[in-house]
This record gives structure tokens, C-alpha cells and sequence, in this order.
């Protein structure tokens, strides 16, 4: 269906356009480390989290774009969802759901932290110890959730 | 290289002049970014609990499961304050990318408008969809 192959596309571009645009923004973060002026503070773990934290926030709104799309499609039936969302289905798309749930998990955790140093800045003069911690965190949560999802990806793939 | 000191010693900016207070709507959009932050941090997780990781995850995600779970307006509620609240959240946070790297007032503009415009288009699409969805009418 031709609806459905466009929504796809749409999905297709929203991902690849913002993998593209935090690509971009990561040369220009990479720029701190030579000393150029760009957007920028002390460099580090802390400034390597505010990257990451730019990088995946970019990442998961343009899939939430292409996803409310997706799911306007179940209005019009289910002829036009279920090819639309067969996308999302596909054992090859499965690494890049892994990759929104790195991206949504590391963001939440990583909010968490930014909340935590708003509201408590004497906590701030230990950013580094946070930003480890966080990172356990992320490790403790992602990691068994990429396991389960990946498992069954593989199973229906070629080389499962 | 000149450290951020330097800097604001040379230019001593305004901002950070005491006595100035913040524009209130940024101190408000500050405040939402923290409040909606919070908020979207379990419902986001349940969502992908839900969708991804339950029984065999995505590739159980049709119509059908879309319908069965819509027959219950509490899914419905939650599903419509996710949408929201996660698309007010990344929005703002795009726009203070938009502030952070295109400098020239005409481009900003222009994207911004175009971002916020888009933003209402998504924001009634969604809300239709959740809202109005009726498995009879188009299943």
C-alpha cells in the first residue's frame, strides 16, 4: 500500500536525517578537544555527558515525529497499520530499537542527574562520581533489555 | 586558549549580573523541562517495558493489539499524556538546540516556525488518533 510506504519512508528519513544532524553535532563537540572555540564548557565526562544527552535527545524525538505518524495509520485501519509497523517487525530492524532504547534509557538517567544538580548544586562539586554511577546505571538497566530483545531478533534471523 | 573566566571577566556580561532576574517563560519552560523529565522517566520505561520487552515485544504489535489495548481509556489516558508530554519535551529541548547553533535571526525564525508548526500538525494527529480511535468504525 502506497500510504504505508510512505509513512515508512518517513520513519526511514526521520532516522537517518537525525542520525545525520547528532553526527554533525558531534564533529562540532569534537572541535573542544582541539581547543576551538564552539559549544562548549570544560570538557571532560561531565561536558561528554551534555553531548550525549544533546545527541540522544535528538535521536528519540525525530523517531517520536515518525512514530506519531505510524500511529495516526491505525485510524485507517488495519490494512494500513500492520504494513506500516511490519517496518518495526523486520529481524534487521531490531538494532536500531536496541539503539532507541540505549538512546531513551541513557537520557533518562542522564535528566536524572542534570534534576539532581539544579536542585542540590553542592552535589555538582562531585559530578564526575555522578556521572560514573549513572553510567552503572544505564549498564544495569540497558543491558539485560538489549539481551531479551536481541535474543529474539536473532533467533528469526539468518543466522539463528 | 581564553578560559570561560577570561571571558566574563573581560566582557562581564549582563547575564549574570545579580540583580537581573530571568525572563519568567524560560524559568517556566526550565521548570517543565525538570517536572515533565520526571514524569515521562516512568511513563516512557512502562511504555517500552510494554511494547518491547513483554511476551515476544514489538512483533506482537498490530491493530489488534492496538484495538484490544484502546478498549480501556485508562491506556488511552495514558498513552495521550505521554504523547504530550514527551513531544512538548523534545520540542523545547530542539529549540534550545535551534538558540544554541543557527545564529542568524531569519534561519531561527524559520525553523522555528516551521518546528512549531509541525508540532501542532503532530499534536492533533496524535490526539485524534487516541481520542477518536474506534475499532469498529475502521477495523
Amino acid at each position: 500500500m502506497l500510504a504505508a510506504k510512505l509513512i515508512e519512508g518517513l520513519v526511514f528519513v526521520l532516522t537517518v536525517g537525525s542520525g545525520l544532524v547528532a553526527t554533525l553535532l558531534l564533529v562540532d563537540l569534537l572541535r573542544v578537544g582541539k581547543g576551538r572555540q564552539g559549544v562548549a564548557y570544560k570538557g571532560g565526562i561531565g561536558q561528554w555527558s551534555w553531548v550525549a544527552h544533546r545527541v540522544t535527545g535528538i535521536l528519540v524525538v525525530a523517531f517520536l515525529f515518525g512514530h506519531i505518524v505510524d500511529t495516526f495509520g491505525v485510524g485507517f485501519g488495519p490494512e494500513l497499520y500492520d504494513e506500516t509497523i511490519s517496518l518495526y517487525q523486520q529481524w534487521w530492524f531490531k538494532p536500531f530499537e536496541v539503539a532507541l532504547v540505549a538512546a531513551v534509557v541513557y537520557h533518562a538517567f542522564n535528566g536524572l542527574r542534570i534534576i539532581l544538580f539544579d536542585f542540590w548544586p553542592h552535589l555538582a562539586l562531585k559530578q564526575k562520581l555522578f556521572a560514573k554511577i549513572q553510567l552503572a546505571a544505564f549498564a544495569i538497566a540497558f543491558l539485560p533489555a538489549a539481551f531479551f530483545m536481541l535474543r529474539s531478533a536473532l533467533e528469526e534471523s539468518p543466522l539463528g | 586558549m581564553a578560559t570561560v573566566e577570561d571571558i566574563y571577566r573581560k566582557h562581564k556580561p549582563k547575564a549574570f549580573s545579580p540583580g537581573r532576574r530571568p525572563s519568567s517563560t524560560e524559568v517556566w519552560w526550565w521548570f517543565f523541562m525538570r517536572i515533565s523529565g520526571v514524569i515521562l522517566l516512568f511513563l516512557v520505561l512502562i511504555h517500552l517495558y510494554v511494547m518491547h520487552l513483554v511476551g515476544s515485544g514489538v512483533e506482537r504489535v498490530g491493530f489488534d493489539f492496538v484495538a484490544e489495548r484502546w478498549a480501556n481509556v485508562g491506556w488511552r489516558a495514558f498513552d495521550w499524556v505521554l504523547l504530550v508530554l514527551a513531544l512538548l519535551h523534545g520540542v523545547n529541548g530542539l529549540r534550545i538546540i535551534i538558540d544554541d547553533y543557527i545564529r542568524s535571526p531569519g534561519a531561527r525564525t524559520a525553523v522555528k516556525g516551521t518546528l512549531y508548526g509541525l508540532t501542532a500538525i503532530l499534536m492533533i494527529m496524535g490526539t485524534t488518533v487516541v481520542v477518536a480511535f474506534d475499532a469498529g468504525v475502521s477495523g
